[in-house]
């Protein structure tokens, strides 16, 4: 029987991403209510749909026929909102990325949601992509094999694959002012926010393999919109670099993880489209390289299987783990937003 | 210089470059003395020495075929690299870093300039700082322009490292280098480099899986860069011939020193980018990576 969704916020991510995976997903999921913040968006996604919609959230989460509350509106909106999920009595929450901003906000949600009971799903798709779960058995079999984890993005505007999975518009996220980055504050505010909204969709599974964040070697933005982050986890070398341009080819989303027997590449498809799995390289020892197979799921599809799968009771909740997770990324972005400031300061 | 008729005389005991010379057989021949010759020099031990003796005995040109690291002690002493008087060309065969594979590289980019650099090395314990080394000269030659060393760490014996790249209109332009040891028969040496921008370049070179790829992708196509046939020694004698018939300057051998002393600051004790004051404390850690 399919669950009744109600989705806080009108973002592309919803208008490109939740709504046809639901859609695709109507044996398991049906959306019944979209909420705006004001912006008048929500009435035109829900008729879409057949939905109800409202302004704001206290309608949404007041609706009865909302079971599963999906919290895709801006981050640091999330843990205020789950917790007025819970408030209101809603056991089901599915929450974009990040979880919170702040490891306080990270506490007192999973706090509520075990005290509660409350199914909670974070959406870091890459941790459900298909690809993901062998890499990790892979990496947990070589134990402390593991030297380096580098994570490469170069994005172009989500716009081009807004398109191809959605009609319409305005597909871009009204903007704001380009942020000046020649001043440290704004230049740590902004890295702060990259690492807890895009490098979050790998932090999970980085830390999974390299748990615990010893000193951060270097923090830098990187023109026109990017970072440049390394760092140590115990003995692993960990590197984040993210290039957002205006232009130019197709994504590149690569995590690649050196052992010493092997290297492991992960290659993610582009954001917002469906184009199956991530696929995998493995260079052995050898010399041989070994090429993984796409699955034709895609990790957004997984992470709305997931799920299910969680409130129909054949996978609990790891509380413990969804907190580290976010505990995770929220330590490595103070420590490189603070890495950035004393390095500016000097 | 030495001439049989119209050929150039190569003085070399390396199998790869006897091939070589039967290869270019109307433009080199095989001779025993490097008088008036192109010296042949291998890269291994103190081959600056042997550079410089092959110079003192009257080579016309001398090849480094595929040059180690120098001992640290040569660049902290005054008579070490640097020093050499240019007076005749040097040509440095670096398989890792073949000048018609980085010519392909920079004319597919046509003239755009990449926004991040990022290169991943692996190698056995005893090739890394080669690799490392090949690795940085990759860089400087995609961005066109000197590197600088901002950051850096290590953990066992991998290394991470933020640098600066100053390209030829002055933009800064960031690189990263991760360099980590991989063991096993098949480990050689494996080099990834990517140029992040408008114009992405990848490279991908696995020496033991016979591996050369090259790739630049744009927003409207991917172009593969053609394979290379030519070997390497071959390559850098029709380079050195060349030189000797254009008396153009050869930069190799100061790109290699460059190169070469980038990282060695590299697999120095590691400094983080604000702390150059705490090298002492990274002076204790350094076993730890070695």
């Amino acid at each position: 029987m399919a669950r009744n969704v109600g989705i806080l916020g009108t973002g592309p991510g919803v208008a490109a991403l939740h709504l046809p995976v639901l859609e695709g997903l109507s044996d398991l999921f049906a959306v019944v209510h979209i909420a705006d913040a004001g912006s008048g968006r929500a009435q035109a996604l829900a008729e879409r749909s057949g939905a109800t919609w409202s302004a704001g959230e206290a309608h949404l989460l007041g609706d009865p026929a909302v079971e599963v509350v999906a919290i895709c509106s801006p981050p640091q909106e999330h843990a205020r909102q789950i917790l007025a999920a819970l408030a209101a009595g809603k056991r089901a929450i599915f929450c974009e990325k990040p979880l919170a901003t702040t490891k306080q906000q990270a506490d007192e949600v999973i706090s509520a949601c075990r005290a509660a009971g409350a199914v909670l799903l974070v959406g870091t798709n890459h941790l459900f992509d298909a690809a993901w779960g062998p890499v990790k058995h892979h990496l947990v079999g070589l134990g402390d094999k593991v030297q380096a984890i580098s994570v490469t993005l170069a994005l172009p505007p989500n716009d081009r694959y807004h398109r191809l999975v959605s009609e319409g518009g305005p597909f871009q996220s009204a903007r704001r002012g380009r942020p000046d980055l020649e001043d440290p504050a704004v230049a740590a505010g902004v890295l702060h926010q990259l690492l807890t909204g895009l490098a979050i969709h790998d932090l999970p599974a980085i830390r999974a393999v390299a748990p615990g964040i010893d000193e951060v070697v270097y923090a830098r933005i990187a023109p026109p919109l990017g970072y440049l982050v390394g760092y140590r986890a115990g003995a692993i070398l960990v590197q984040l670099a993210l290039a957002m341009l205006p232009d130019g080819p197709d994504a590149l989303w690569r995590m690649a993880i050196a052992t010493s027997h092997d290297r492991i590449e992960v290659d993610f498809p582009p954001p917002f489209v469906h184009a199956g799995s991530a696929t995998t390289r493995v260079r052995s020892a050898d010399g041989r390289w070994t090429h993984g197979r796409r699955e034709p799921e895609d990790g957004y599809v997984a992470e709305w299987r997931r799920l299910a799968s969680l409130l129909d009771g054949n996978l609990r909740v790891e509380y413990d783990e969804l907190l580290a997770d976010a505990r995770y990324a929220i330590e490595l972005a103070d420590a490189a937003a603070a890495r950035l400031l004393e390095g500016a300061r000097r | 210089m030495t001439m049989n008729g119209s050929r150039v005389g190569v003085a070399t005991r390396l199998p790869s470059y006897r091939a070589a010379i039967a290869e270019l057989s109307r433009s080199a021949t095989l001779v025993e003395e490097a008088r008036g010759a192109v010296a042949v020099v291998p890269g291994v031990g103190d081959w600056w020495q042997v550079l410089l003796s092959a110079r003192d005995q009257g080579a016309a040109a001398v090849v480094l075929a595929e040059p180690e690291m120098l001992p640290r002690e040569l660049f902290d002493g005054g008579s070490g690299p640097g020093t050499w008087p240019a007076d005749i060309p040097v040509v440095v065969e670096r398989p890792r870093l073949r000048p018609d594979l980085v010519w392909e590289a920079a004319r597919a980019r046509q003239g755009t300039r990449a926004r991040i650099v990022t290169v991943e090395c692996a190698a056995t314990a005893a090739a890394l700082d080669d690799v490392i080394r090949d690795g940085l000269g990759w860089v400087r030659s995609l961005v066109q322009g000197p590197l600088t060393l901002v950051a850096g760490s290590c953990a066992g014996q991998a290394r991470m490292a933020l640098l600066d790249a100053r390209a030829a209109d002055g933009t800064s332009i960031p690189a990263t280098l991760v360099g980590t040891v991989l063991d096993g028969p098949g480990a050689g040496g494996f080099l990834q480099v990517l140029a992040l921008g408008e114009v992405r370049t990848e490279l991908v070179l696995d020496q033991a899986a016979g591996l050369v790829r090259l790739e630049t992708w744009t927003a409207g196509e991917t172009l593969g860069a053609p394979q290379h046939y030519e070997s390497s020694a071959r390559l850098t004698l029709r380079r050195t011939l060349e030189a000797l018939s254009s008396g153009q300057p050869v930069p190799d051998l100061e790109d290699l020193l460059q190169d070469i002393r980038l990282a060695r600051e590299l697999l120095e004790p590691p400094k983080t980018e604000i702390d150059v004051e705490t090298r002492q404390s990274f002076v204790a850690f350094r076993p730890k990576c070695r």
